[in-house]
């Protein structure tokens, strides 16, 4: 096929949740796509993940067709998702909502490495615990 | 009515540092209707743009979390209907002799039309590649011909040669996307008699008296010898994908079948062979 992408867009939506309303459709109606039809495939696609947030890489092509690929949770989710809690402290300064191992830091920050703005696993690592302290859980050893 | 009085929705616009969408609390996503946010990348930074039901809110989640926030702009952005705005992007559009609609617009009977639900399947219609396959097609007598449709994506072609009275059509694509949206698309213009397999092409058994192949260079470069193969003998091969400046390459690849047309559309280009 003669594809040509002239556009990459971004979004992370609720699993299984994705309509035409912002940001969906200004995302996507800019460059023309079939917004039913991103929605219809998003929502087949996480099914079964409702409740966390995915993020969507949506290449568009010149005939203004498309493709995506989804991606793991954001960070904070996979933090939460570790230290298996329902959400993170309200008021994180002074209440601790849970504890994740310094080894499942570093799982994190393996997986989200290139997503991050790090220069290095060190790097990586310092911002999944910066993110998770103020969610309020603490870092343990382990 | 004055663009002021028009119904508008918040947007927020944060820059931050790449990566900082991965680091916003997950609270946050409770407090935007349309769950979830949308990433802009600007250099080292992104914009992140989001719809909040209470910018306050929103601003005090972000001053929580581990984000260092570059700057923070609220604009109001006019809501539109983004389902009508589909409808006007792909309005029927004429193709040789016939008309290709989508499955919201009303056939006509006086003309031979084409339903394609736009998708993740390349083959709108809207393409010169697309377009240059239709004109070549238009110009082969399909009546009772066997047809194979080589990187069928939204199946157009395949459905052009069922307009055209070919006997058996098969359509085939290595992306699963794209075979089920041939599927649907058969079901949109009520025919079942085009077959369809999501396989690569090298699986591909048999003889066809046409073969279609709206592809690439790099495909026909790696594989016009096994599709030569497919062809039965005295057939036709009809190909695009192929930019002008490739023209050279992507001829002496099918030797010694003979060129008998070329249809040239802005840069691209289409043969047939046979």
């Amino acid at each position: 096929m003669a594809k040509k992408v002239v556009a990459m867009v971004k979004l992370q939506l609720q699993a299984g949740q994705a309509t035409p309303s912002p940001p969906v459709g200004p995302a996507l109606g800019q460059h023309g796509v079939n917004i039913m039809e991103f929605c219809k495939a998003f929502n087949e696609r996480t099914k079964g993940q409702e409740g966390t947030i995915i993020p969507a890489l949506i290449t568009i092509f010149s005939d203004r067709t498309f493709t995506f690929i989804t991606k793991t949770p954001p960070a904070t989710f996979l933090i939460k998702r570790s230290a298996k809690l329902a959400k993170g402290a309200n008021n994180p300064k002074k209440e601790v909502a849970g504890s994740i191992t310094k080894s499942q830091i570093k799982e994190i920050a393996q997986l989200k490495m290139q997503d991050l703005n790090a220069k290095d696993m060190e790097g990586a690592i310092k911002i999944i615990e910066g993110s998770t302290r103020s969610m309020g859980i603490e870092v343990v050893e382990g | 009515m004055k663009p002021s009085e028009k119904p508008y929705k918040i947007r927020v616009d944060v820059r931050a540092e790449k990566g900082s969408e991965e680091l916003l609390p997950e609270g946050i996503y409770d407090i935007l209707p349309g769950q979830g946010i949308w990433i802009e990348e600007k250099g080292d930074d992104v914009i992140i743009k989001a719809y909040p039901s209470d910018v306050e809110e929103f601003v005090d989640y972000l001053r929580k979390s581990n984000i260092s926030v570059k700057d923070v702009n609220v604009e109001k952005e006019v809501s539109l209907d983004y389902a009508e705005l589909t409808k006007k992007y792909f309005r029927p559009i004429r193709i040789e002799d016939v008309t290709i609609l989508a499955p919201w617009h009303k056939k006509r009977k006086s003309e031979k039309c084409i339903v394609i639900e736009p998708g993740m399947a390349f083959g709108t219609g809207r393409h010169e590649s697309t377009k240059l396959m239709l004109k070549l097609m238009r110009h082969i007598d399909m009546e009772d011909k066997s047809v194979l449709d080589i990187g069928c994506g939204s199946g157009i072609l395949s459905l052009y040669a069922n307009v055209l009275g070919a006997k058996t059509i098969i359509a085939v694509d290595n992306d699963m996307d794209a075979v089920l949206s041939v599927k649907k698309n058969l079901t949109l213009n009520d025919t079942s008699r085009i077959e369809t397999a999501c396989t690569d092409l090298h699986h591909i058994k048999g003889t066809y008296d046409i073969i279609l192949a709206n592809l690439d260079i790099q495909t026909f470069t790696r594989r016009a010898g096994y599709i030569k193969k497919l062809l039965k003998s005295g057939g036709f091969i009809v190909i695009s994908g192929v930019l002008v400046k490739n023209k050279k390459d992507v001829l002496p690849l099918f030797h010694p079948l003979s060129l008998i047309r070329t249809e040239k559309k802005n840069s691209w280009c289409g043969f047939v062979f046979k």
